[in-house]
């Protein structure tokens, strides 16, 4: 006989925003999500790393997904300038 | 009716053994994922894609998103395959879960339903799934 399983099917993440797109934490979260994960039956000492090894990475992942934010948002600054559109190249500079 | 939990249909079960269902990333098939509000009764006895309570709103098209599939593989002696996070942007849509479905194959027959434990809401926003880590204990779809 062959006998094969399928696993049970775990829960999704649901990240939602209002009034505009997801903000750099959610996006960390997500980011880190897929990197790491630590298992809940791994030992405690090598628990323990993993998470600290978390911790450090959502600090990285936080701080080049901020820099990604602000630099789109500079280069819509800039084509919103080019385009003749200054009062809009203020509202994104504001934003 | 609501929404009680996840599961993997039981006739998706039976078309993996029917060559159904091609998850490959170049060449495999369509698969979707459409949203539904709390009065979608699905159960591992649902068998396809129905646009009974559907959601609608701002953002969001009949019939759901496309995934973008990554290719089975394998970890250990469990066969894994995973989907790119899907998002709708600029929505402002309400769901309570969702159902994932192959497009492609005849009758739109469904794989999973997926029970978000909540009503979800975006206003002027961005709507995002996000499938678990794709490793021989969280991903989406595996058979050991």
């Amino acid at each position: 006989m062959i006998s094969m399983k399928t696993g049970a099917v775990p829960p999704v993440v649901v990240t939602t925003s209002r009034n505009g797109g997801l903000s750099a934490d959610q996006l960390t979260e997500l980011c880190c999500n897929k990197l790491i994960d630590v298992s809940e039956n791994a030992p405690p000492v090598i628990r323990e790393q993993a998470e600290a090894f978390r911790l450090r990475m959502q600090h990285v992942v936080h701080f080049y997904i901020s820099q990604a934010m602000k630099s789109e948002r500079d280069t819509c600054v800039q084509t919103a300038l080019a385009g003749g559109y200054k009062d809009l190249s203020n509202i994104l500079r504001r934003k | 009716m609501a929404f009680t939990g996840n599961f993997m249909c039981t006739s998706f079960k039976g078309e993996l053994l029917e060559a159904v269902h091609n998850f490959k990333n170049s060449g495999g098939n369509t698969f979707k994922l459409a949203l539904y509000t709390n009065s979608a009764s699905f159960t591992a006895g649902t068998t396809a894609y129905t646009a009974t309570n559907e959601i609608s709103g701002t953002g969001y098209t009949a019939a759901g998103n496309t995934l973008t599939r990554v290719d089975p593989s394998t970890s250990g002696t469990t066969a894994l395959t995973d989907f790119a996070d899907s998002a709708w942007t600029s929505s402002t849509i309400t769901a309570r879960g969702a159902l994932l479905y192959n497009d492609s194959a005849s009758g739109d027959p469904s794989c999973i339903i997926l029970d978000f434990g909540a009503d979800k809401s975006s206003s002027s926003g961005t709507f995002t799934v996000q499938f678990p880590a794709a490793d021989a204990s969280n991903a989406i779809i595996r058979i050991a």
